[in-house]
């Protein structure tokens, strides 16, 4: 048993499981407040990686800069599509959301594909150094940038959810219109509001993707995993996405150490998840945080 | 306006079983049915071989379609997961070709049968979800079945894909698009055919009080969990049958080809699904509700905006109790 392996592979799912947890968090974000499910949350990812990339590559702007840019033009993108798109469909049944959702990514696809090309495009190397050793274990850059940004962006997100009342007008009519449909028109703001959301995750994506940008087919299968982590308040939300995210990320690792030491089968790193994850709805039919809905007729 | 000869009514106004249980609604469109099927069937006489091909991949993906409907227009289910059933069904029957040397055109019902099999295995997180829940569930089968046919190269036959003997039938050869023609249209009539009958029987009936109410439709006695997975493994059936009448037309089948059609190419074709629905909502409203004339054509908006009386609300009372006038 390779105990220093297992535990390399344990912190690089955790720090990777705190990045899901941030794509989750936008996930159950929009979904909690404008019951959209959103299958094209990955082709965001992807479109605020590859904007980021091309302020640095094509306008040699520095990564401050660049990110900078990619943040205002992914909330600007996010208010579009929410608007044009998303907003027609609340209120709709969940298939016709899901069938417009995911149109919205095959057609993001094809656009960033005739944008940017079909090759993955290496990112420049933002930080000095490649790789930082921490108690031994080493670590990217990168990823240890993007722990540290995924922290801060929760904290904002609690902080968000939690003063919702006083500091961030738009806090509350965003939990409050989660339940009830009928309510979400009930306010103009709470339907434009979490069109919002989705930036904040691909602006991110960018950081965290820093070295190396993988293929967009990934991401959606990735993001959409931590989808059952909904979740039915606002503060709990954070913390079920980022649970749901670090057990998915834990779980890869764990998956592949397993697999590379003692099963040798073989692609276990990207299956695994859907198997647990099938497991899990069949135990917890409403997520792990879910709550279930009591019905009557 | 000018005249219609067989005019459809505007309502339903079916008075006795025998007529509710008719295929088709007016003599008129009994009348254009068959005249489709005969002019498909003289369609080889005249049409250009570009023509044909379409037909028979418009056929086939009908076929496919149909087993979509029956999931998600009738029980309501959602099914992202159905093209992973559709390559299943083309493996399966390559499978059965090269491997056990079973002929063509009786493997296309074995292939059907087995990828019924495969989707009711999956169809059983379906019998305790629902909704979006389910919709991840069948995204989880669609990868866990593409790492399969990856995997498996026994039975996919690896990258280079599947070989398909051309299809037989007591010795001429089934080759040509002329020929080829006859057999998906023989497979898609049957396959209609089929689903519009299963649709006038006690299952079709109940598949459709799941997707109406579900709540209410086990409170009537109906297993939710049995129709729910009966409804998969329908689909998948015709899933199996439609890709594995696709297989002959295409000589060979990489495995490329089934993950590539994403839920995303038949997400497109339930959009098309969704409209099975009025009718079939009439005949389950009539079940649940005794009045018979509050049966008007439901709006299609969303699964929540049903006629009153299809809950077993205080109105579906009064319509019991009420006079048929009181409900209308």
């Amino acid at each position: 048993m390779k105990w220093d392996l297992l535990v390399q592979l344990l912190v690089n799912g955790l720090i990777v499981g705190m990045l899901y947890g941030v794509v989750a968090m936008c996930f159950t974000l929009i979904y909690k407040s404008t019951q959209v499910v959103n299958f094209a949350q990955g082709e965001f990812l992807v479109l605020g990686a590859w904007i980021c990339w091309y302020f640095i590559v094509k306008w040699q702007l520095p990564f401050v800069a660049a990110f900078a840019f990619a943040l205002v033009f992914t909330t600007l993108f996010g208010v579009l599509v929410q608007v044009v798109i998303l907003r027609p469909l609340i209120g709709e049944p969940i298939i016709s959301v899901i069938m417009v959702t995911i149109g919205l990514s095959i057609f993001m696809q094809a656009v960033m594909n005739w944008a940017f090309g079909n090759n993955a495009a290496r990112f420049p190397n933002v930080f000095s150094s490649e790789k930082i050793t921490i108690a031994g274990l080493n670590v990217e850059t990168a990823y240890l940038m993007s722990f540290v940004l995924s922290l801060v962006i929760m904290v904002v997100f609690f902080y968000f959810s939690a003063t919702r009342a006083t500091a961030w007008r738009c806090g509350r009519p965003l939990t409050a219109s989660r339940s009830p449909r009928a309510s979400a028109y009930r306010s103009s703001r709470c339907s434009r509001w979490p069109g919002e959301s989705p930036h904040w995750s691909p602006a991110w994506r960018v950081s965290c993707s820093g070295s190396s940008m993988r293929s967009p087919i990934r991401w959606p299968s990735s993001a959409s995993r931590c989808f059952r982590r909904s979740s039915s308040a606002a503060s709990i939300l954070i913390v079920g996405a980022v649970v749901g995210g670090v057990i998915i990320g834990l779980l890869e690792n764990f998956a592949e150490f397993i697999d590379g030491q003692y099963l040798h089968i073989g692609n276990m790193y990207t299956v695994a998840p859907f198997y647990v994850l099938i497991i899990i709805l069949m135990i917890r039919p409403y997520g792990l945080f879910g709550t279930e809905n009591i019905e009557r007729m | 306006m000018s005249y219609v000869p067989y005019p459809r009514p505007c309502g339903d106004f079916r008075t006795s079983y025998a007529a509710d249980m008719t295929m088709f609604r007016t003599r008129g469109s009994t009348i254009m049915a068959w005249a489709g099927v005969a002019l498909l069937l003289a369609m080889p006489l005249f049409a250009s071989d570009y023509v044909l091909s379409q037909l028979i991949l418009i056929g086939i993906y009908g076929i496919a379609a149909l087993g979509l409907n029956v999931l998600v227009g009738f029980t309501g289910q959602i099914s992202l997961g159905h093209s992973a059933f559709f390559g299943f069904g083309a493996f399966a029957s390559a499978w059965l070709g090269t491997a056990h040397g079973v002929p063509p055109l009786i493997s296309i019902p074995i292939a059907g049968v087995m990828t019924t099999a495969l989707g009711m295995i999956f169809g059983i997180p379906a019998a305790r979800l629902k909704g979006l829940y389910l919709a991840i569930a069948t995204l989880a089968a669609q990868f866990i079945l593409e790492d399969f046919f990856a995997r498996a190269q026994w039975f996919t036959g690896g990258s280079s894909g599947a070989p398909a003997e051309p299809a037989s039938l007591f010795g001429l050869a089934l080759h040509t698009d002329k020929t080829y023609f006859y057999v998906v249209l023989f497979w898609f009539v049957l396959s209609y055919v089929g689903v519009a009958n299963l649709m006038r029987t006690r299952d079709g009936r109940a598949l459709i009080a799941v997707r109406d109410h579900y709540l209410s439709a086990e409170v009537m006695g109906i297993s939710l969990a049995r129709y729910r997975i009966l409804s998969f493994g329908i689909s998948s059936f015709f899933a199996g049958i439609g890709e594995r009448s696709m297989r002959i037309t295409s000589a060979s089948c990489p495995p490329r080809h089934s993950p590539s059609c994403s839920p995303s190419s038949f997400s497109r074709w339930s959009s098309s699904a969704g409209s099975g629905r009025s009718r079939a909502r009439c005949s389950a409203l009539r079940s649940s509700c005794c009045c018979r004339r509050s049966c008007r054509p439901a709006p299609r908006r969303s699964p929540n905006s049903f006629p009153q009386c299809s809950r077993a609300s205080p109105t579906s009372r009064r319509c019991r109790s009420g006079p048929p006038s009181s409900c209308s």
